[in-house]
């Protein structure tokens, strides 16, 4: 039993060093979140190898053999304060960095640009500011064939939003992005990993979360709030890209107004998409 | 020490129940079926969580089938694979564990480690049982339903739970929500009674202080559970009106498949705060016994008693009370106000200061201890280990930004499993160990025991400390399939098919664990009164297994506390509790 | 929720009053002997008490939750439920008349007057029967004027609570009709009167809670406290 309960200790901390399975290449401001990571690793890992290591010395050196008697010892007042405050302290070490780290989560930088994404079942729509720089009103309420992201149909802001239906998301290089978050059915989760951030999209309200790009390529987005039988389907792509080329990119987007005016989209019959599955 | 003299051991007034009051079964229908005696009762529940339990393990098999070897098994699809995971994830935390630690053995041991001669009101205890039993036929129904199952997830989130983009959203969901219902009614009439019973039964100088951490920790845990069930209880109620009469407590306006849906105004977040409100104490619902069982395991089979008894109770009421307080820690990117994470991060940190003393307090005890390694202590000691791992990665989560690239992913998975998976089934499985001799009058075989230990423990570990680090990666969970994600390398399919035959090994060897109870029930050593030298009252039955009222004619009177293991100039290494003297044989 | 943390904390006060007393700060190994505190003696009867202050404590916390997802899920200024307020008066005054004539019983029956005891609670029964009537009346109402599905939830509320809290009164009832039979079998006026004080509480604690459901669905001379203690914090 010692024996295998160091090989436990011994073979966590091997496979934790050398198993080639660890985060993706962050490519976003978040990497204060690696590093709270890492800390809790430290610390964790070094509880769990000295108390595993502890246990296994326990059943090696207690063992039974016989005449052996145990010692006889109800507690020990300053043996359990000593290892409640190292204990608080540890848990300290690493709420502290936790909590700053939350702050700055929870706090999106004012010139962040506003990008929308939309969630149903299952796939993803996004919205960008036009000209003007502001979004405008939008809510399930107005959804139609012609109108897919349910823009308010009388706000002028809306006009020259960029709507972008079936195709992926741009993001220009180094700008902190506040990511709004809407979605038309039920709980989808917008999850990027190498952004680290996420947040749930939550029909009838609007959530959101921040973040920077800092660096070039391109990025799998998933769903990752269970959200039907296609939850795993439901799949998207982030290009993150230097402001020229972005610029050229979202000057070739349609805009809500010329969107709306397009007749032949062929009407998206949901119900079809949803036998994907089945089919299989 | 003080010992009072042996003669004042006399008859205590009120000590004995009314003769009249006591239940006694007529016939072989009443003794054995309809029973209202706690033992009897305990045996049905847990039969019955082990045999749903059993469905639970085979549909583990089916996750892993398709996880390790996508494709390979074309019955299941991503429909079947989403029912699949909800019913074992829903069979596993309420009516596997909740329903054997509070059930199985919150009947069996309360009334006898308290010395009571059975619960304070029998009937009602039975009828606990028969709509616990109702609960699980309702669930089992919902697998035979047009449309199968629910596959909503466990947690059963609006509006896709009860939405037709998510299996079983006909029948499925609405048995789902009845048997939860069903089983909430029937625990609280079994939670009042054990409450009642600890409170009201105790034998003779049985005080609180007195009690073994078993009766604590499934006490403690009883408590939460009466607490945070009328949570869950009244979301499945709204839940159930919103399916099928149409309103809109949790629904907002929806359009599903480009039609526009009839509710409008719900607030999906509301359902979350009540599941997670139930949620969260439900984690120490189950952890709670086995902390108290493997504090005696610990105990007994370490020949010590355990290390610091005070701070053990204290960390129980702590953990208890500050586990209302942390619910929303499951809620930290599901788009509540974000502030709360200030003060649920800090909240669910400080829980874990308590818990880690409990873990000091197990450790120190096998310190300077004279461990006997048998079975149920092998368990006792992989729960340490496996506790451990699973409260620190509990670390991670509960720190609101490191959850926030974690959440959902199977880091996760990997975390639960550990801490609220494997960690309880190991003491369930050491505690059957234990009480086994008790129950039946025979040992269970303990080279197949052995076998069963070493397969459970190493497999179980091997299938779940991996998994954390494809959570790391990003892998999420509830993925029917992961193919076609480039930050996901090649390499985690190996792994996830190493997983998964490590998977079918370790159910496999559940088997073992089977033929073991049934054979032993005939074949077994016979194991006498007290096979394990053990203090506490169950073990000073006059029979074995114990008969009807526990205790002969008389009540046993409580001397002194449960942990009386090795003390200096005793005559053996063991005093029982309802011995008058340290030194003396057992009291006439 | 932070009605229901305070329901909690309520709890948590009661037990952590009754826990101070119980020497959780002894060391039990110093101590042995049979001569600590016993634990208290009271029979059955206290044990039902007991049970049924539990089984309370778990039904107000059940309320309580109800009261504040109504908090978090109706918007401040909900238009309220189609129903003329004085029907639900009556129903009030009856639950109230049943809570009365039950402590009336009671007393009649510790007096040890029998046929007195059982007429009050016969009265009591029926009563209670005209609450319930009066509730399913209202709820037939509130389902045919289409205002149990409104956007606002108001009247989905007052569909559910009323729904949950007749269900309770309905369990309550079929235990008093036992009692009121099986005293009528076996006579004993003692075992009487500890029954129907049970009962008494169960009622009064249905009434409070039916009160406090009341001040949320309508405009009540007490909704404005309600309202302080179950609204989200803006």
């Amino acid at each position: 039993m010692a024996l295998i309960l160091v090989l436990i200790a011994l073979g966590s901390i091997a496979f934790h060093l050398l198993s080639p399975w660890w985060w993706t290449p962050i490519a976003s401001n978040w990497g204060y979140i690696d590093t709270t990571l890492i800390i809790t690793f430290w610390i964790t890992g070094a509880v769990f190898t000295i108390l595993v290591l502890f246990v296994a010395y326990c059943v090696a050196r207690f063992r039974h053999r016989p005449g052996q008697q145990a010692a006889y010892e109800p507690e020990s007042r300053r043996l359990e304060g000593w290892l409640t405050a190292v204990t608080a302290i540890g848990v300290a070490a690493m709420l502290a960095p936790g909590l700053a780290v939350w702050a700055q989560f929870v706090q999106v930088p004012a010139d962040a640009a506003e990008v929308e994404i939309v969630a149903q079942q299952w796939r993803w729509s996004y919205r960008l500011p036009g000209a003007d720089g502001r979004l405008g009103a939008a809510a399930t309420e107005f959804v139609s064939d012609e109108n897919p992201l349910g823009l308010a149909p009388h706000d002028p802001a809306g006009k020259d939003d960029v709507i972008i239906d079936g195709d992926d998301l741009h993001l220009p290089l180094g700008r902190p992005v506040k990511a709004l978050l809407r979605s038309f059915d039920v709980v989808h989760d917008f999850y990027v990993p190498e952004f680290r951030a996420k947040m749930d999209i939550i029909p009838g309200v609007v959530t959101y979360f921040w973040f920077t790009p800092t660096r070039t390529g391109t990025f799998e987005a998933i769903c990752n709030e269970v959200c039907g039988v296609n939850h795993y389907a439901m799949r998207g792509r982030v290009v993150v890209e230097p402001e020229p080329q972005y610029r050229s990119w979202l000057d070739q987007q349609r805009t809500f107004s010329n969107f709306a005016a397009r007749p032949e989209r062929a009407p998206r019959d949901a119900a079809l998409r949803r036998h994907v599955a089945d089919d299989r | 020490m003080v010992d009072t003299p042996i003669g004042a051991a006399g008859p205590f007034p009120g000590s004995e129940p009314d003769e009249a009051e006591l239940y006694h079964p007529h016939s072989w229908l009443t003794r054995y079926v309809f029973s209202q005696d706690a033992k009897v009762i305990a045996i049905q529940y847990s039969g019955t969580a082990l045999a749903i339990g059993f469905v639970a393990l085979i549909l583990s098999w089916l996750i892993r089938l398709q996880l390790g070897f996508p494709g390979l098994f074309s019955f299941i699809g991503p429909a079947e694979y989403y029912q699949i995971i909800t019913m074992h994830g829903m069979i596993m935390v309420v009516y596997l564990l909740t329903a054997v630690f509070l059930g199985g053995f919150g009947n069996y041991l309360i009334p006898l480690m308290i010395g009571a001669r059975d619960m304070v009101f029998p009937y009602v205890n039975m009828l606990s049982y028969w709509i616990y039993l109702l609960a699980v036929l309702v669930l089992v129904a919902s697998f035979f339903a047009p449309g199968g199952p629910t596959g909503a997830g466990w947690t059963l989130y609006p509006p896709q739970a009860i939405l037709s983009g998510t299996p079983g959203q006909g029948w499925g969901i609405v048995l789902m929500l009845a048997s939860l219902i069903l089983f909430i009614i029937g625990f609280t009439m079994g939670g009042v009674n054990y409450v009642v019973t600890v409170l009201q039964a105790r034998a003779p100088g049985m005080t609180l202080m007195r009690m073994p951490l078993t009766i604590w920790g499934i006490f403690t845990a009883t408590v939460l559970a009466l607490l945070a069930f009328p949570a869950l209880f009244v979301g499945a109620v709204m839940m159930l009106l919103d399916r099928l009469l149409g309103t809109s407590f949790f629904m907002p306006m929806i359009i599903e498949a480009g039609q526009r849906l009839h509710y409008g105004g719900g607030t999906p977040i509301l359902f979350q705060h009540l599941f997670w409100f139930f949620g969260h104490p439900e984690v120490y619902i189950v952890a709670l016994p086995a902390f108290g069982i493997v504090s005696d395991l610990i105990s007994t089979h370490a020949r010590k008693n355990i290390f610091g008894y005070r701070m053990m109770v204290w960390a129980i009421i702590a953990i208890g009370a500050l586990s209302f307080v942390v619910w929303a820690h499951h809620m930290y990117v599901s788009g509540m106000n974000p502030y709360f994470g200030f003060f649920f991060a800090t909240t669910t940190l400080i829980i874990a200061v308590p818990t880690a003393i409990k873990v000091y307090n197990w450790v120190l005890t096998l310190w300077r201890g004279d461990i006997h390694l048998t079975v149920p202590m092998l368990f006792a000691i992989a729960f340490i280990v496996t506790f451990l791992n699973g409260g620190l990665t509990g670390l991670f989560l509960g720190n609101v930004v490191v959850d926030v690239p974690l959440s959902d992913t199977l880091f996760v998975v990997a975390h639960f499993h550990m801490v609220m998976g494997v960690a309880p089934i190991l003491v369930i499985f050491g505690g059957i160990y234990h009480w086994y001799p008790k129950v039946t009058g025979r040992m269970l075989d303990e080279r197949l025991g052995r076998l069963h230990f070493w397969v459970t423990f190493l497999g179980a570990y091997l299938i779940f400390f991996p998994m954390h680090y494809l959570g790391l990666l990003g892998v999420p969970r509830r993925y029917f399939e992961i193919t076609g994600l480039g930050f996901i390398p090649a390499s985690a399919a190996s792994l996830n098919a190493f997983i998964s035959v490590v998977a079918l090994v370790v159910g496999a060897a559940q088997v073992v664990f089977v033929v073991n109870l049934i054979r032993s029930l005939w074949h077994g050593v016979p194991a006498g009164g007290n096979p394990w030298h053990a203090t506490t009252l169950e073990w000073q039955t006059p029979d074995t297994p114990p008969r009807h009222g526990n205790w002969g004619a008389r009540l046993p009177v409580v001397y002194r506390w449960p942990y009386d293991y090795s003390v200096p100039g005793a005559a053996e290494d063991f005093v029982p509790q309802n011995q008058p003297s340290h030194t003396a044989g057992v009291a006439p | 929720m932070s009605l229901v943390l305070l329901y909690l904390a309520g709890l948590g006060a009661v037990s952590g009053r009754w826990l101070a007393r119980q020497h959780l700060a002894a060391k039990p190994w110093l101590s042995a002997g049979p001569s600590l505190t016993l634990p208290p003696d009271g029979g059955t009867e206290l044990a039902a008490k007991l049970a049924l202050g539990i089984f309370l404590a778990v039904v107000g916390l059940l309320f309580a939750l109800l009261v504040a997802a109504y908090g978090m899920r109706v918007p401040p200024g909900s238009t309220g439920i189609p129903l003329d307020p004085r029907l639900l008066w009556l129903t009030t005054g009856f639950l109230g008349l049943a809570s009365l004539l039950l402590h009336r019983a009671g007393r009649a029956a510790r007096r040890g007057a029998e046929d007195e005891a059982h007429a009050t609670l016969l009265a009591a029964v029926a009563a209670s029967l005209v609450f319930l009537g009066g509730q399913g009346l209202a709820w037939r109402l509130i389902w045919e004027a289409e205002a149990g599905r409104t956007a606002d939830a108001a009247g989905s509320f007052f569909v559910l609570i009323t729904l949950l809290h007749g269900l309770h009164l309905a369990g309550g009832l079929a235990a008093l009709a036992r009692i009121a039979v099986g005293a009528a079998w076996t006579g004993s006026p003692a075992r009487l009167a500890r029954s129907i004080g049970l009962c008494t509480l169960y009622w009064d604690a249905l009434l409070v809670i039916w009160l406090v459901a009341f001040g949320i669905l309508f405009r009540t001379p007490w909704s404005g406290l309600i309202d302080v203690l179950c609204r989200p914090p803006a």
